[in-house]
């Protein structure tokens, strides 16, 4: 995907905000990798190494994933 | 120039009493990619005014091929009763909007601690740029500075 064609903050920040906490909280704990537009996960895993693994045998490079740590309990109603 | 980046609106089990009922928090992420010696990383980071360094996970330096075996140590400490370590590394970072894009060197801390999300703090990261944060629009603005190391 070249450099201009890739979605922008905006619309990740978009779509990631679709997420309800309930569909995240099977993913407590974990590393999420989303898909560059936030519209999808593309892999996860507890381990980064592994949910990387994973993330490059489903097509998805360094640059095409953005990774987060997910709360054990899902999102956290603040943070300090 | 300037690189205007939207808060992100996290959503949250139960409205937050402090924000008038809002079921969402709108925390200013940003996304920052780790340039390694054997891959790349791209991460949400918080950009956060109060915290001293600029602090990712250490599986993360595993990701991109960083060894810590021997790097600077250091220690930190939050809101908790605990403290935590530190290792430091020199790292790549990038940063950029719709229209620009930016990319220095900086000194890193990774640890073992639980991050909800890498800690952009002063060191290695805002001490480089002028950061206007907008409560109303729920944006932020970075400019880099006159210290600014990198391209």
């Amino acid at each position: 995907m070249a450099e201009n064609e890739k979605p922008d903050r905006w619309t990740y920040v978009r779509n990631r905000s679709k997420w309800t906490p309930d569909e995240l909280a099977v993913y407590g704990d974990e590393w999420v990798g989303w898909s560059l537009d936030g519209s999808r996960i593309v892999a996860h895993h507890a381990d980064l190494l592994e949910a990387t693994r994973l993330a490059r045998e489903a097509g998805f490079g360094g640059e095409d994933v953005i990774w987060e740590h997910l709360p054990p309990g899902g999102e956290v109603d603040c943070l300090l | 120039m300037t690189m205007r980046f939207p808060y992100a609106p996290m959503r949250l089990r139960r409205p937050a009493v402090s924000l008038g009922g809002r079921t969402i928090r709108p925390r200013p992420l940003i996304s920052v990619t780790l340039l390694g010696p054997a891959d790349v990383s791209l991460q949400d980071g918080l950009l956060d005014t109060g915290a001293d360094d600029t602090i990712f996970s250490d599986t993360v330096a595993a990701q991109i091929g960083l060894d810590l075996s021997n790097a600077p140590v250091g220690d930190a400490a939050g809101l908790g009763p605990g403290v935590f370590s530190l290792r430091f590394a020199q790292v790549v970072l990038r940063v950029a909007d719709n229209f620009e894009r930016r990319e220095w060197t900086a000194w890193v801390g990774f640890t073992s601690a639980p991050l909800r999300h890498p800690t952009l703090g002063f060191a290695g990261f805002l001490q480089y740029f002028t950061a206007t944060f907008y409560g109303d629009r729920e944006e932020v603005e970075l400019t880099v500075n006159s210290l600014y190391p990198g391209t």
